[in-house]
């Protein structure tokens, strides 16, 4: 059965209807350019508002499995800016599309897909798969469980509390992540910082790769694992003291090192051409990113920047590393200034 | 055993019933151990076959599979990236299957040396990327050598050179700011290959530096592929 | 032992595909080992050990053919997948007709006596589906192992969609008895 709904509005005004859903629908939204703001009600029902011009038409089509939302412009091209407030079923899947959407979801509960080109993503909940793109623009992930997915380009993002399988991916920013229970973690940037907060699991993998940027991961003490640690410019510190095989000479010991720990189960591959690879005890302070070398990031005035929060959270961590902490080698090649954030 | 509610019980586990049905069964169960047990014994199936484990075959295929889709002596099919096929890159990808795990799900496979050998030979032959003149005897390179193959070889040339291609016909639907970000960006990519690059000039046994290289290459083609399909949803 | 020597370099599945779509036949077998667990697990479940290697086999080189046809509109897992499934409903078609002029009584190959149990619970679950009723079996694995929706099997089994409940549903009620042994 396809019921198919068309609501058009044509006067200057807010839209606001709510459409019954059967349970298992998917919510799909294409937004030009606005804010789409989700959140989550006790009813197997979505209410969508928006107000516009009488300039554009809000579509809301049904048909069994999928909710449809679409602004039109009535005199052709795509609609101005539009904002969306839409709140559905816990149960929802969602999926978003934008170029210029600021996208945030509050509390939802079933998959996630958002794909927006200049635009903040903002997700809070989400469960079984969950993927976020964005070009330009912050991301963040909080409370999250399956296999999650993220990708950007110009940014970083922060993921706080994550129960899966993770894979983030950006090339110039840097992914902070915290209170992360995983067994399959995937995390790789050009130019910037990974740093990560969660346990080490038996048979888990962990893949943390960098080009110009450092790397903190907290070790348990009894954990099971086989470190493998890699850099070239960089250096490999800890808070505690590493045995590496014996014969390696000091001068390799500091740039590539594996290291057995327990059964040496899970895998946990940490690569850094040109930063630091930081070791710490759980609960230990995470290390201070290197300030130095990532002036450029302060450029970004008109967002929070999550380096710089990062940053002051991890200040002051230097005197936790019982060994000298070796001044990193300047890139042969500093990186280029980043593009100013447009907006 | 009632049957006129347990041959329900399915379609209530699955989400399937209209509300009033599923207000019926749930009033029955509530009252009757005996479908409850039922219910408890299907959830259990449900949850068993969900967790069914995927296990690879025995003997490896692969070798069969190769020699059914390469036309010996034949050059590769040579097929250009139409518009479309740059675009799909852009979908959001939301398998619903190994997703995320299929990346380190094959890392202890073993891999067929000998294809390894053959076409690491052709990309030597053919790029400009010369692989390290020392190796270290071991094994364990083989998994290197292949993906340094496929992101150091005049197909990955070729590939670049199509979404550069896709991207510059595309670039007026992209407006200034996108443009400029992605050619940021790239430039981040680029630098960070030439630094790869040098390094393994400098230290070309360093598997390390051949790996680290490929990763860059790999993000450089992915963004590449982004922003050429950002140029199609753009219409 | 070091891990990153003995680890290929990951690459992205939409890097891969674009790459054997252009007959790279690398990118082409990280596919396949990327994805060989799932398929040959589905065509094991859905036809016979004997035959999954064959099967499996020929699902693989149908997708290096028909490569050039996947145009992105799904996620190429879901449409490897859908491939899979195809070639084993076909092969099942084809074989459940031979099985019936070759075998005067087809009833005898449902009534074969059940093995002894195996002390592996997952090996006994499994053994058990695959003394299913043959249209049980198809629904249970495509429904609860698969993932699919009623009606994806009612489409890929041409059958109504009600069909598709009741199959899964006796097979659910049949698969209970081996919960526990
Ligand atoms: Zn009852």
């Amino acid at each position: 059965m396809l019921a198919e709904l068309v609501f058009s509005m044509t006067a200057m005004t807010t839209t606001d209807q709510t459409v019954q859903v059967a349970k298992g629908s998917k919510l799909d939204v294409n937004n030009f350019a606005g804010d789409v703001n989700v959140k989550v009600w006790d009813r197997d029902s979505v209410r969508v508002e928006v107000t516009h011009s009488d300039r554009e038409a809000i579509d809301i089509k049904q048909d069994e499995q999928i909710l449809r939302i679409r602004g039109r412009s009535l005199r052709g091209g795509p609609p101005r800016s539009l904002d969306y407030t839409i709140t559905v079923p816990g149960w929802m899947a969602i999926n978003v599309n934008g170029t210029y959407a600021d996208v945030t979801l509050e509390g939802v509960g079933g998959d996630v897909a958002i794909e927006t080109t200049r635009g903040d993503i903002k997700v809070r909940g989400g469960s079984g798969f969950i993927s976020l793109k964005s070009v330009q623009g912050d991301i963040s992930l909080e409370k999250a469980k399956g296999r999650v997915e993220v990708r950007a380009v110009n940014e970083g993002m922060h993921l706080v509390d994550i129960n899966g399988d993770l894979s983030a991916e950006t090339t110039n920013g840097s992914i902070i992540l915290d209170r992360i229970d995983s067994g399959n973690v995937d995390l790789y940037t050009v130019n910037g910082n990974i740093s990560y907060d969660g346990p080490i699991k038996d048979r888990g993998v962990y893949r943390l790769t960098t080009h110009n940027g450092m790397i903190a991961m907290p070790v348990a003490e009894r954990v099971n694992a086989t470190l493998t640690l890699r850099t070239y410019n960089g250096s490999i510190r800890s808070s505690f003291q590493l045995t590496p095989p014996s014969g390696d000479d000091a001068q390799k010991r500091n740039k590539r090192m594996t290291v057995t720990l327990g059964n040496g189960s899970a895998h946990v591959e940490l690569e850094s051409f040109g930063g630091a690879i930081s070791l710490r005890r759980p609960g230990e302070p995470r290390p201070e990113t290197e300030q130095r070398r990532r002036p450029r990031e302060r450029v970004k005035v008109d967002m929070p920047d999550i380096d710089q929060i990062v940053e002051d959270a991890l200040a002051g961590a230097f005197e936790y590393a019982p060994h000298p902490v070796p001044v990193p080698v300047p890139l042969p090649m500093p990186m280029p200034m980043p593009v100013p954030r447009p907006r | 055993m009632h049957e006129e509610w347990t041959d329900k019980l399915s379609d209530y586990l699955d989400d399937e019933l209209s509300p009033r049905e599923r207000q019926a069964v749930e009033s029955h169960l509530r009252g009757c151990a005996e479908c409850a047990a039922v219910l408890d014994d299907l959830t259990r199936v449900v949850e068993r076959a969900q967790r069914l484990d995927r296990r690879p075959p025995r003997a490896d295929l692969w070798d069969g599979i190769a020699a059914r889709i390469e036309t010996r002596g034949a050059a590769p099919r040579r097929v250009s990236f139409t518009l479309p096929q740059l675009a799909a890159a852009a979908v959001v990808l939301i398998a619903a299957s190994a997703g995320i795990a299929w990346q380190f799900a094959d890392r202890a496979a073993s891999r067929s040396a000998d294809i390894a050998r053959s076409t690491e030979a052709q990309s030597r032959a053919s790029s400009g990327y010369e692989a390290p003149a020392e190796r270290e005897p071991s094994a364990e390179r083989s998994n290197i050598d292949i993906a340094h193959v496929s992101f150091a070889d005049a197909q990955y040339d070729a590939a670049v050179s199509d979404f550069e291609k896709a991207l510059q016909n595309g670039r007026r639907r992209l407006d200034k700011t996108t443009i400029a970000i992605v050619e940021h960006n790239l430039q981040i990519i680029d630098q960070a290959i030439e630094q790869a690059r040098q390094a393994l000039e400098t230290d070309p046994a360093n598997d390390y530096l051949s790996g680290h290289l490929v990763d860059a290459r790999r993000r450089k083609l992915d963004l590449l592929r982004r922003a050429a399909a950002l140029t199609i949803e753009s219409d | 032992m070091a891990l990153s020597a003995d680890t290929p370099i990951q690459t992205g599945i939409e890097t891969d595909v674009a790459l054997a779509a252009r007959g790279d036949a690398s990118a082409f077998e990280r596919l396949y080992r990327t994805h060989v667990a799932r398929i040959h697990s589905l065509t094991r479940r859905m036809l016979s050990s004997d035959e999954a290697d064959e099967v499996t086999q020929d699902i693989f080189v149908r997708t290096w053919q028909k490569l050039s046809q996947f145009r992105g509109d799904s996620a190429f897992t879901t449409w490897l997948h859908r491939l899979a499934v195809n070639v084993v409903i076909e092969r099942r078609r084809t074989f459940a007709i031979q099985r019936e002029r070759m075998a005067p009584d087809p009833a005898v190959l449902d009534s074969l006596p059940v093995a002894p149990p195996r002390a592996d619970l997952t090996v006994d679950f499994e053994h058990a589906i695959g003394q299913l009723p043959p249209g049980a079996r198809e629904v249970f694995l495509l429904h609860d192992v698969e993932g699919y929706k009623h009606r994806e099997i009612a489409v890929m089994l041409g059958v109504a969609t009600g069909t598709s409940k009741r199959q899964l549903h006796r097979a659910r009620m049949l698969m209970r008895k081996h919960l526990n042994g």
